[in-house]
């Protein structure tokens, strides 16, 4: 049954048309915030641990809420596969509900990495925009999971790369920009296409998880949310966050 | 500084006694601290609704130096009150005998009154300034601002006249003023967030500031 209409959410729009939503400003009560933004693969190929996958997304918010500077995140999830979907906008954290993630990956379709990519730094650009204006400091950052590589190729590294780049000279939008692309799969072949996109369009860091196990799942959610917290920590010292290290 | 939304006739100088009363008690609590910790200007606003004429009026108490801003829809209404030998009289002077005695024996008892309208630019509309003698420190000057919805009204401390430019010119405060009371949104700490921008534009520029800085503000909600 779809959602009804969150009242509290505006629907935008991104230059390359992609519809998006995010939290009213006039609910945003803070000086600051960290647009964090988790883009999940949903492609037929991870039903072997689509609870697991749902699980460490839900695990993450958690984990954000638990955080001091949970009051000045902005948390937007999507998932994807031929094509991209928004499971919820940019939404502060105790807005958030479990079953925004748990039962939401569809599974089918085949890998749209580019485009989820590009879809999730435009959308973050333009909220940034929107916040920026509004005399909001923001800074970003953004967590690709994948088990696959690039499929579709509806869209290229250089407008990615370019995205990127763009964002990262932005300084008066966005104070800065980490990217992080995911790799959750045991093929070398995969992870080395995975770490070849990180490479031509700028990606900030790449982290090969391996195999799926539960384990690893869970260990998986508590890198992102120490991601996302330690991005937070950072927005306003004029510097992104420091990659963190993490053992899978 | 302080901010009172209303309640009931307002008493400044059992105000002030209280205050400085209870802010000296804190401070006896801990041996290293002198009293002197608390030779700080206190400003004050007590905003109430005007129901003769369907708007509100604001009282703005000065005990110390600083300024008083007020945005209006098409004007900046500011009132900056100063002391001779820029030597304000701090509340705290009154919790010594000898202090206040010594203040008022050097500095004569004497402040200036700035007021100043500005367009929303920041172009100078009118300037008065006059000179008044206090004989009880403790009686603060008083301004009154007539306020509308929307208006805003912002209390800020003396930093505000030590801007400089990269080249090390003072900035003079009139053309500061509207940019203390230009708020996007009223909603939550929106103090904070005019002031960080502000703070983050005057780096982006070069733009010194060399004095502590405080800033309490008011926006009367549509």
């Amino acid at each position: 049954m779809p959602k009804l209409m969150d009242t509290d959410l505006d629907q935008l729009t991104t230059g390359s048309h992609y519809k998006f939503s995010a939290t009213k400003i006039d609910a945003l009560g803070a000086s600051e915030y960290t647009l964090a933004h988790l883009v999940v693969d949903e492609s037929g190929s991870v039903s072997n641990f689509k609870a697991e996958l749902e699980k460490a997304m839900l695990t993450t918010k958690q984990a954000c809420e638990k955080s001091p500077r949970a009051e000045n995140l902005l948390l937007r999830a999507t998932a994807f596969s031929s094509s991209v979907r928004e499971l919820h906008g940019f939404k502060l954290l105790k807005t958030i509900q479990d079953d925004d993630y748990i039962g939401a990956l569809r599974l089918g379709g085949s890998t749209a990495l580019h485009r989820a990519t590009h879809e999730a730094l435009e959308a973050t650009l333009a909220y940034a925009k929107t916040l920026a204006d509004q005399e909001f400091l923001t800074n970003a950052i953004t967590i690709i999971v994948t088990d696959g590589e690039e499929m579709e190729f509806d869209v290229t590294t250089d407008q990615i790369a370019e995205l990127i780049r763009k964002a990262r000279v932005s300084e008066k939008i966005l104070e800065s920009l980490t990217v992080v692309l995911v790799g959750i799969t045991g093929n070398q072949l995969t992870t080395r296409k995975l770490q070849g996109f990180q490479k031509a369009v700028g990606i900030t860091q790449f982290v090969d998880v391996g195999s799926v196990t539960p384990g690893k799942l869970a260990r998986l959610a508590q890198f992102v949310s120490q991601s996302i917290s330690s991005t937070s920590a950072a927005l306003g010292t004029g510097q992104g966050s420091k990659p963190i290290s993490f053992a899978f | 500084m302080t901010l009172l939304a209303s309640g009931p006739p307002f008493d400044a100088i059992a105000f002030a006694e209280a205050t400085i009363a209870k802010a000296g008690k804190a401070v006896g609590c801990f041996e290293s601290l002198p009293v002197s910790t608390l030779d700080a200007t206190l400003l004050l606003a007590l905003v109430r609704p005007d129901r003769t004429i369907d708007s509100f009026f604001a009282q703005v108490c000065f005990w110390g130096d600083g300024l008083a801003i007020v945005r209006k829809k098409d004007r900046v209404v500011a009132t900056m009150l100063r002391f001779a030998g820029n030597a304000p009289y701090y509340l705290s002077y009154s919790l010594e005998t000898s202090r206040r005695q010594a203040y008022l024996e050097h500095q004569g008892g004497r402040r200036q009154i700035l007021r100043v309208t500005l367009d929303l630019e920041g172009k100078e509309i009118s300037r008065e300034e006059s000179e008044e003698c206090f004989v009880d420190p403790i009686v603060p000057h008083h301004e009154q601002f007539s306020l509308e919805t929307g208006d805003s009204l912002a209390l800020v401390s003396d930093g505000i006249t030590q801007f400089f430019t990269a080249e090390n010119t003072p900035i003079l405060w009139e053309k500061l003023a509207p940019k203390f009371v230009d708020f996007k949104r009223p909603t939550g700490v929106f103090v904070r967030r005019r002031m960080n921008f502000f703070e983050r534009e005057n780096s982006a520029v070069g733009l010194r500031h060399l004095d502590d800085l405080s800033v309490a503000a008011i926006t009367l909600l549509r």
